[in-house]
């Protein structure tokens, strides 16, 4: 008769340590303080400059332009995310300026409108991990949309001179799995070139056309 | 029966053979792009008139919380699911989290309506056979685009075959089973939809092609949950080009940039007492119980 009371112990106890097993922290990770405060002061004002509704939208994204490309390492993104194809670059410094030039109004406009949603969200810095020291580094984030369960997001910090730049984001899933976004826009521009036999300046003219349509959508969207 | 047994051996062997293309290069392999393509075409088709429409209609009529409550609900049924691969996997740690989310969500959760394991430290993560098969070794495959289930590739098309072999919903023997399980595909379906409402509306208004990003997205998303959410798969950094110091442009000029500290004039407080309901959209992405679906819309 007392079979059924070992079972309920034996099924509390097994839930009970499954559940210390897996929230048992990871006690080896080094973490970067400079890296985290720069994500933190950053990261929160882009999502503020997004929210302020005090100046007009042309200043607005002007604002937010500015503080992208201080954020962001917009020159070795834009060298990253074509891949092999970078190379045909460094024979041609004017089609290097302009692919770069293209580029980063191309990101910043994406950025724009993926981070549009999140405007006026609180964004707090959990905690970093070294790849290598003082070079490369993953900070963790939350970003809390008004009433909404936070949404982890990764960013990759590569040291740039004296400082630290954002590389590449990562939104991370529910499940845990995660999406790097320079390595997916690395996939898509690669497959363009590799249909257009490795064209970067039929892909520039992609691009600006992407670019153009974002910046009339996020015209209308503000209403001026 | 033996065709079919026969077709499925053929995909898991295709699966497991990696091949020459992907040994080279990073970029997912599609062979046959042309049909998946004419697939990809035909599901928007199909999304425009009737899944889109129905999706917005969910969303219109039930309130956030409701929805929360279903994709909670459809992840708790898809457990013994999940257990097996851990299990499979040989994930010990991971396998335990389950059973206790399982029984946690069950119980205090309102038959899983609730996550309140969540809050308790045990986070969700999904596993079905695609990814255990990955652990093992397998290579992807061939992707592959179908009208409705979205984006997948051979390795992941044979696990989900197998993951409804597995699922006791499919075959225990119990009353009104078919109502069941066609009444759980249905609502994943609209739910997972809804789930990518806005990811899919952004996704379209940024690429430059709406098929090659659904493809590398489910190709990333894929390689990071085989790798269970790591960064086994972050580009190393010596495989990261240097910025070329001759590549200047007017901002790059001046000023330069400046000190961290000088960037931001204030950091907003940290409020964190919101209720935590729902996810952004793109969290949505892999909220419900059916594997990464991105080819909607």
């Amino acid at each position: 008769m007392t079979t059924p009371s070992l079972t309920r112990t034996t099924f509390l106890t097994a839930l009970f340590g499954a559940g210390m097993l897996a929230t048992a922290p990871n006690a080896f990770a080094a973490r970067d303080p400079a890296a985290e405060t720069y994500v933190q002061q950053n990261a929160s004002q882009a999502l503020q400059t997004l929210g302020n509704r005090g100046v007009s939208g042309a200043e607005r994204r002007r604002l937010f332009d500015v503080l992208m490309r201080q954020f962001s390492d917009m020159d070795r993104i834009a060298l990253f995310v074509l891949g092999r194809y970078s190379t045909q670059l460094r024979a041609d410094p004017a089609l290097r300026q302009q692919w770069v030039n293209t580029f980063k109004d191309y990101a910043v406009a994406v950025y724009e409108d993926q981070l549009t949603a999140y405007s006026g969200s609180n964004i707090r810095v959990t905690g970093s991990t070294e790849r290598i020291p003082g070079r490369d580094i993953v900070v963790n984030s939350e970003i809390t949309p008004r009433g909404q369960r936070p949404l982890p997001v990764q960013w990759r910090l590569l040291r740039s001179g004296d400082a630290w730049k954002v590389f590449d984001v990562s939104l991370i899933f529910e499940g845990g799995n995660q999406i790097w976004l320079a390595q997916a826009q690395q996939l898509d521009f690669l497959s363009q070139l590799d249909q257009n036999h490795g064209d970067i300046r039929g892909l520039i003219a992609r691009v600006q056309e992407t670019t153009a349509a974002l910046r009339q959508h996020a015209s209308a969207a503000n209403g001026r | 029966m033996r065709s079919g047994l026969a077709a499925l051996g053929f995909a898991a062997a295709c699966a497991i053979a990696p091949s020459a293309a992907q040994a080279q290069d990073a970029q997912v392999h599609d062979p046959w792009e042309g049909f998946n393509r004419k697939m990809f075409a035909l599901n928007d088709t199909l999304d425009h008139a009737i899944f889109a429409p129905v999706a917005r209609g969910y969303r219109a009529i039930m309130p956030r919380p409701v929805r929360r409550g279903v994709v909670n609900f459809l992840n708790n049924l898809r457990s013994p699911v999940v257990f097996v691969n851990d299990v499979l996997q040989g994930d010990a740690h991971q396998a335990g989290t389950t059973v206790a989310r399982f029984g946690i969500n069950s119980t205090i959760g309102l038959l899983g309506v609730l996550d309140p394991a969540t809050n308790m430290g045990l986070a969700r993560r999904d596993e079905d056979f695609g990814q255990t098969l990955g652990r093992w070794g397998s290579h992807p495959g061939p992707y592959l685009f179908l009208p409705v289930i979205g984006p997948t590739n051979v390795r992941d098309g044979f696990g989900s075959l197998v993951d409804l072999a597995i699922d006791p919903i499919n075959w225990a023997d119990y009353d009104g089973r078919t109502a069941v399980v066609v009444g759980r595909g249905a609502l994943n379906a609209v739910s997972t939809r809804e789930g990518l409402l806005d990811a899919n509306d952004q996704m379209r208004r940024t690429s430059l092609d709406p098929y090659v990003s659904v493809r590398s997205g489910y190709s990333l998303l894929r390689e990071s949950a085989v790798n269970n959410g790591e960064t086994q798969d972050i580009t190393p950094l010596q495989d990261i080009p240097d910025a070329e110091p001759d590549v200047t442009s007017p901002e790059n000029v001046t000023p330069p940039t400046p000190a961290p500290d000088s960037v931001t004039s204030a950091t907003p407080s940290i409020d964190n007492s919101a209720a935590p309901n729902d996810h952004p959209s793109l969290n949505n992405i892999q909220s419900s119980s059916s594997p990464v679906n991105l080819g909607v819309g």
